[in-house]
């Protein structure tokens, strides 16, 4: 007879204004089976973007299908997870073009990257349409306590032209829940990780101030929890459980080093409080906190706004102290062109790193990395001409077993990138017939 | 698509065919991009519904051909136009008026003409191409020109959203066969439809030897030259119908349906066939690419040290 006990999916460690989800645990499985996640693969979304264009010449590889030989430049830091990728050749967004409003291809291309329309040149009246990942949020996202986390690393307004005549709005979001409303990101690490494993919602500046003279780690307030739950779960679940924990704590060291370094560096630019000077440790707090709420099931659904589109954001830790995008109107000079890949690299290097991290966490019998989509990209290939045809497009992750890595797909010229948004929704379980300007389902991710 | 600051330019041509089936595609195709050259219009986009990547490579050549070294002269910014290609339909046969032109070789031994279609993903989906076009048209100002089966249009109608953008883009569809005509508007066409009828004026072949012989090559006389005799043009009248609407050579029947039938002024068909042998045998008129060219870092040249 079997008397296994399940522990619930949903099972929290609860403390003072403190919940915090869990990752799968083996004791979460249905007797008899340690590997069948209860419910199903839960398969996530993220789109992670880079602004500017990405210099194709050390993108794209040379050849169609499997990867052979070295990779291009930009991409070497994916190297060790070049079998967790596919490049996605000569997809375009057509909504991206003046299509006769003339200048401010910054401003169009970021506002249709999700969304598939064309936004209307404003910076008064916006308007663009739903995103992919909002129309995902609003199903799947029933199932988790985040319909969708809005994550970014540049402080940047809201409101007012961002580039020639289009909103700010366009520019510097990527999720829109509606026609008028965008979803600005979170860049504050600390108001995220609030989110995550508070209330749902970031502390206001009194609340964040008295926790601070009091200062203790959230897995203080839930210890008793923690220590009931350890007693129901075996070994290889115990030891889960202490890893995941410490990467929460982690998290939390990292949020205060980086606030305690603001105390004594000035970034040169504007930023909210929490937010670290260093872009290199700001993408890792981020990340890790969308690692921990993919792990916990707290979202399946991230977009990720790397730095706003059109930004001169310089890049001084690399010894970059010229703008992004004065560098990519580079009129092919050696020297610009060079900044520029070197941006592209050090952006790439700091995904991989996350990558790397979702491949490295067990679930089921895959891993958190075969269980996701991870579309990183860019609404313009060529920063420099401003294109919008065979944008730069790497898919990560297994989808749940339902994409193959390892390869380049080249598909016909002006096919819609709306279309590959219809193949990764149809894999969220989400089937709508339509989706901006698609013309159908890109075909062949899940062929060896 | 909500401004529109600047006047509105020439007509944009979307032009559908099974290219290499008929030599009068070719001629067609010679004569749009003669209209495009005298800024009556602008070909916007090109596509087959010939399944054969030899077909969208005659495309591209005649395209290079017009537009020289840059193809952005298609008027598109800072991008070269793809050319748009059925490929879901049967495989026909390669014709000699396909082959003929792509395998002509130079003394040396190279191809006359280049091209960069190998392979079905060198080519756009040919209804995703023409519904893109008719996005960067301004409203009533673009025509679409259809010489062949209607399988690309029909393909089209079925995209979201396609016929109230086509309602307000789209001025008129001139079909070269009357069949073509009755299965769009069966399918929905939502602008009025012009189908060429019967026409018995004939292309000559004559101008092998006489206009087309001061080029020193053209891919559309060497199609001409495989077929080898005067070729009919009904292509033709739709191509300037379509552009030149109110030349006295053409005249319209009572519309049936949404569709009037396109004859010609038996007293203009002389004026008719010298003005399609002046614009077929036009020559490229070659534009400035509109984006900013590439900088080409000069050499300074060297400098002998000074003797000391």
């Amino acid at each position: 007879m079997i008397t296994k006990k399940t522990l619930s999916r949903r099972t929290m460690l609860r403390g003072a204004g403190t919940a915090i989800a869990l990752p799968f645990f083996d004791a979460m499985a249905p007797a008899m089976n340690s590997s069948t996640i209860p419910g199903g693969k839960p398969v996530r979304m993220a789109f992670v973007y880079v602004p500017n264009g990405i210099d194709m010449r050390h993108w794209t590889p040379k050849d169609d299908g499997a990867f052979t030989g070295e990779l291009p430049k930009i991409l070497k830091p994916m190297d060790a997870m070049r079998q967790d990728f596919t490049i996605l050749s000569n997809l375009t967004q057509n909504n991206g073009r003046a299509l006769l409003d003339g200048a401010g291809d910054h401003g169009r291309c970021c506002g249709a990257y999700l969304t598939g329309v064309q936004p209307r040149k404003s910076f008064v009246d916006i308007k663009a349409g739903i995103s992919c990942d909002q129309i995902v949020a609003n199903e799947a996202g029933k199932l988790t306590r985040f319909p969708s986390l809005e994550v970014g690393l540049e402080d940047a307004r809201q409101a007012g032209d961002c580039d020639s005549g289009y909103s700010c709005a366009y520019t510097n979001n990527l999720a829109w829940r509606s026609e008028t409303q965008p979803l600005p990101p979170v860049l504050d690490p600390r108001a995220l990780f609030e989110r995550l494993f508070g209330k749902g919602a970031a502390l206001n500046p009194e609340e964040r101030a008295r926790q601070n003279k009091y200062r203790r780690s959230i897995l203080d307030f839930v210890t008793g929890d923690t220590k009931k739950l350890q007693g129901d779960l075996g070994p290889t679940d115990r030891r889960k459980l202490d890893e995941y924990l410490s990467s929460i704590r982690e998290i939390e060291r990292q949020l205060e080093k980086a606030e305690k370094d603001n105390a004594q560096v000035n970034p040169g630019m504007p930023k909210p409080y929490g937010v670290p000077a260093d872009f290199a440790e700001h993408f890792r707090l981020m990340s890790d906190m969308i690692t921990v709420a993919f792990q916990a099931d707290m979202s399946r659904v991230v977009t990720f706004l790397v730095t706003r589109e059109g930004t001169s954001r310089p890049y001084r830790e690399i010894g970059i102290p010229d703008g992004h995008h004065p560098l990519t109107h580079h009129m092919n000079k050696q020297d610009l062109l060079d900044k520029v890949t070197r941006i592209n690299e050090y952006h790439m290097v700091q995904f991989a790193k996350w990558i790397e991290k979702l491949k490295s966490i067990k679930e089921g019998d895959s891993t958190i990395l075969g269980n996701s989509m991870i579309v990183y990209g860019a609404g313009l290939s060529d920063g420099n001409r401003h294109t919008h045809e065979n944008l730069p497009v790497m898919l990560v992750g297994g989808g749940g077993d339902s994409i193959k890595g390892g390869r380049r797909i080249t598909y016909r010229k002006e096919t819609p990138i709306s279309n590959l948004y219809l193949a990764m929704m149809d894999r969220m379980n989400v089937k709508i017939e339509h989706f901006g300007d698609a013309t159908g389902r890109i075909d062949g991710l899940n062929l060896a | 698509m909500q401004l529109n600051r600047q006047n509105k330019p020439s007509l944009g041509v979307i032009f559908d065919s099974d290219v290499g089936s008929r030599v009068e595609t070719a001629l067609a195709l010679a004569v749009l991009y003669g209209l495009d050259g005298k800024n009556e219009c602008r070909v916007v986009s090109i596509s087959s519904t010939r399944t054969s990547l030899l077909s969208a490579a005659f495309c591209e050549v005649v395209g290079r051909f017009y537009a020289g070294a840059v193809s952005a002269a298609f008027g598109a910014f800072a991008r070269t136009l793809p050319v748009g290609l059925a490929a879901d339909g049967k495989i026909p046969g390669d014709t000699p008026l396909l082959t003929g032109p792509l395998s002509r070789v130079n003394p040396d031994g190279t191809k006359t003409y280049q091209h960069g279609i190998e392979k079905l993903i060198d080519t756009a989906e040919a209804h995703g191409l023409i519904r893109n076009a008719f996005t960067a048209q301004h409203d009533q100002n673009a025509a679409v020109v259809l010489a062949g089966p209607p399988t690309n249009l029909l393909k089209v109608l079925t995209l979201p959203g396609a016929k109230e953008l086509i309602a307000v883009k789209v001025k008129v569809l001139v079909c070269s066969t009357a069949l073509a005509a009755k299965e769009l508007e069966a399918a929905g066409w939502p602008t009025p439809i012009v189908a060429v009828g019967k026409t018995d004026v004939l292309f000559p072949v004559a101008t092998l030897e006489k206009e087309f012989a001061a080029f020193p090559a053209h891919p559309v006389a060497d199609a001409l030259k495989a077929f080898g005799k005067d070729a009919p043009t009904g292509e033709l009248a739709a191509v300037l119908y379509a552009v030149r609407p109110t030349d006295k050579a053409f005249v319209l029947s009572e519309p049936v349906g949404t569709i009037r039938q396109l004859m010609l002024e038996p007293t203009e068909k002389e004026r008719l066939l010298s003005n399609y042998v002046e614009l077929a045998t036009a020559k490229p008129v070659v534009r400035q690419p509109r984006f900013r060219r590439p900088v080409v870092e000069e050499k300074k040249p060297e400098v002998p040290p000074a003797k000391p």
